[in-house]
């Protein structure tokens, strides 16, 4: 049975589910499950006591709390009451939430006890009181050592057991679902607005495309705060399937025993999880034979790693998937059937609901095959733009050169491409700064911002450089080092205070004054060329 | 195979970590820079270091020092 085509929210397929096949499981944590009538009368409690609490059409409710039974409820919950979700990471140090929490302002704020001490000194340093904060799993225990006690009004499952049925959602599909903050380029984290039209045309395509059926048995292995979650758990929940979040760090790291356990049958995550896995001797072959399919995206997929996963497990289809956030997960999707060792994995063709254009730089008309250009999506896809950004969004989000006399929008991903002969498109690398770091977007602007801030740094620059598990950050200073017994350490556990571990160098390397160019500037060039002639020294040495 | 002491194994963690002053509650998701990946070169650089390999399916459980340092005792590895 598929779903209806008139459902056009984001979370109406748990309520048609709950009607339909109300005993089938919807989420499954370590602690238990909850079948869709289960989850349809939690999250409909939680959403009955947002409305109560004034909660309606486009409020924003922040959820700090990593994949879980409790977050599926809280996201649920947030979308049936009439508002959207904005996720805040958990790794993410109390400076860099309350910035998040200070530009998004939300209405509520829901998390879990364990989490409600990180959660008490992000809202006093933010400075806001949002009109509730909702714990999902019951009361936190208290006198946590040191955090600040929370000021504002705190709601337990207590207090909303016994919520009678939400009132009828207010939501239309051009309303926004949910706003996921990513790095920006100068320190401030940007939010892109992702509506239900756009996380409802990905979720269309995806059901067909794989062919999700209620007896799948969908991973959860991405944070929240990373659209490939919506695939995971949206993804399972439009065709009536089960997710099954990974809730431990450890089980993140060696997913082996729980794809086995759990019998996994999608399986979907950072290309960086198969080299985890090839390198802990989890992929083996034959391994895990209720797989039947595995879908990477975030980052480029190496040909070594796709060639090690379809050599192990050669029954399980292999798919390198392509999407910013801004374009709602996945706008590209390539079916892996052959690794040529010496080529990038391509990142294939578009998804039925979006238009891939690569325009050559110069001329902004379309590049010939073979030929680079900038890649433009366009379609259903395409995001509402940047929360409170209008600048950012305005030149991110274009007019389609190709037809300007017409309202059609074009986000320009700053990524370069090209198409083959047979139209398959070739990721090429990035026009900026911005770097991925195992699938996270890490604006390096956004790290020298962080390390500029720190006393004694006098100059910064980061840069992208090729480490052994794949894109790394290279921080390199002026400044800090004299008198300091271990300057690299003290850097980092300062920055540490500002920015969420991805986002943190991997090497720090000090100089006396950083190289520059003719005009002044930083030659990042030629810096790059001296911090990989310090790697190489360093690689010797060991 | 030369045995080892609790303070050897942290300043060995500290080192591949590259994160100074391990205290004893150090672990994966809470001390700096201790995050998944870096757990699993973690795991692999101990195997050379300890010169015993580690079941795949305990590499899941061994995330803090406390509970490496009390399976490498059981190996025979560290000093009780």
């Amino acid at each position: 049975m598929s779903l209806p085509s008139d459902l056009s929210l984001l979370h109406e397929s748990v309520w048609h589910w709950a009607e339909h096949t109300p005993e089938a499981p919807a989420v499954v944590g370590s602690s238990g499950a909850l079948s869709y009538s289960a989850l349809a009368l939690k999250a409909g409690r939680v959403a009955r006591m947002l409305q109560d609490l004034g909660f309606s059409r486009g409020a924003r409710a922040a959820l700090l709390m990593d994949g879980s039974v409790e977050c599926c409820v809280g996201m649920l919950a947030c979308l049936r009451a009439g508002g959207c979700y904005l996720p805040l990471g958990v790794g993410n140090p109390p400076a860099r939430l309350a910035a998040v929490i200070r530009d998004a302002e939300p209405e509520a704020v829901m998390t879990v006890s364990a989490l409600v001490p990180l959660l008490a000194q992000a809202l006093e340093l933010a400075g806001v009181c949002p009109k509730a904060v909702i714990v999902l799993d019951g009361p936190p225990e208290p006198g946590e050592g040191g955090a600040p006690a929370l000021t504002c009004r705190m709601l337990v499952p207590a207090d909303f057991i016994h919520a009678p049925a939400p009132r009828p959602c207010p939501s239309i599909g051009s309303d926004l679902a949910y706003i996921l903050y990513t790095s920006g380029s100068t320190g401030v984290p940007k939010g892109v607005m992702v509506r239900h039209d756009n996380a409802r045309a990905y979720l269309g395509w995806m059901a067909r495309h794989f062919g999700i059926s209620p007896a799948d048995r969908l991973s959860g292995h991405a944070s929240p705060t990373f659209d490939i979650s919506v695939h995971d758990i949206f993804g399972a929940f439009f065709s009536g399937a089960s997710v099954h979040p990974l809730e431990t760090p450890a089980q993140k790291a060696f997913p082996g025993p729980f794809i086995a356990a759990r019998g996994i049958t999608c399986w979907n995550s950072v290309p960086s999880v198969i080299a985890m896995m090839v390198r802990s001797r989890q992929l083996t072959p034959g391994a895990f034979p209720s797989l039947r399919l595995a879908v990477f995206a975030g980052e480029p997929l190496a040909p070594g790693l796709a060639k090690a996963w379809l050599d192990a497990l050669p029954h399980c289809e292999l798919y390198n998937n392509y999407g910013p956030t801004e374009t709602t997960i996945v706008v590209t999707a390539h079916k892996v059937v052959q690794v040529d060792l010496g080529k990038p994995v391509p990142i294939g063709r578009p998804t039925s609901p979006t238009e891939c254009l690569i325009l050559s730089p110069g001329s902004m008309l379309p590049a010939g095959p073979g030929l680079p250009g900038r890649l433009f999506v366009r379609g259903a896809q395409v995001s509402a733009g940047y929360w409170r950004r209008s600048e950012l969004t305005q030149k991110a989000f274009v007019s389609n050169p190709l037809q300007p006399d017409i309202n059609d929008i074009l986000y320009d991903t700053g990524d370069l491409a090209y198409r083959d002969e047979s139209g398959v498109i070739h990721y090429v690398g990035r026009a900026d700064n911005q770097v991925k770091v195992r699938g996270y977007r890490v604006e390096t602007g956004d790290v020298e911002a962080a390390l500029a801030s720190l006393p004694g740094v006098v100059e910064a620059a980061v840069l992208a450089v090729v480490g052994r598990d794949g894109a790394e950050l290279a921080a390199c200073v002026s400044g800090p080092a004299a008198g300091v017994p271990d300057p690299e350490d003290a850097l980092l556990r300062a920055l540490a205070e500002a920015l969420p571990a991805y986002m943190l160098p991997h090497q720090v390397y000090f100089f006396d004054e950083l190289p520059k160019n003719g005009n002044g500037k930083t030659d990042r060039k030629v810096l790059l060329g001296q911090v990989e002639a310090l790697m190489r020294e360093q690689a010797e040495q060991h | 195979m030369s045995q080892k002491t609790m303070d050897d194994l942290a300043a060995f963690i500290g080192q591949t970590l590259k994160a100074a002053n391990l205290g004893p509650d150090a672990g994966m998701g809470r001390t700096r820079g201790w995050d998944s990946l870096a757990h699993v070169n973690l795991i692999l650089a101990l195997e050379t270091w300890a010169g015993v390999p580690v079941p795949p399916e305990l590499m899941g459980e061994l995330t803090t020092l406390e509970t490496l340092a009390d399976w490498l005792r059981a190996q025979g590895v560290l000093t009780q």
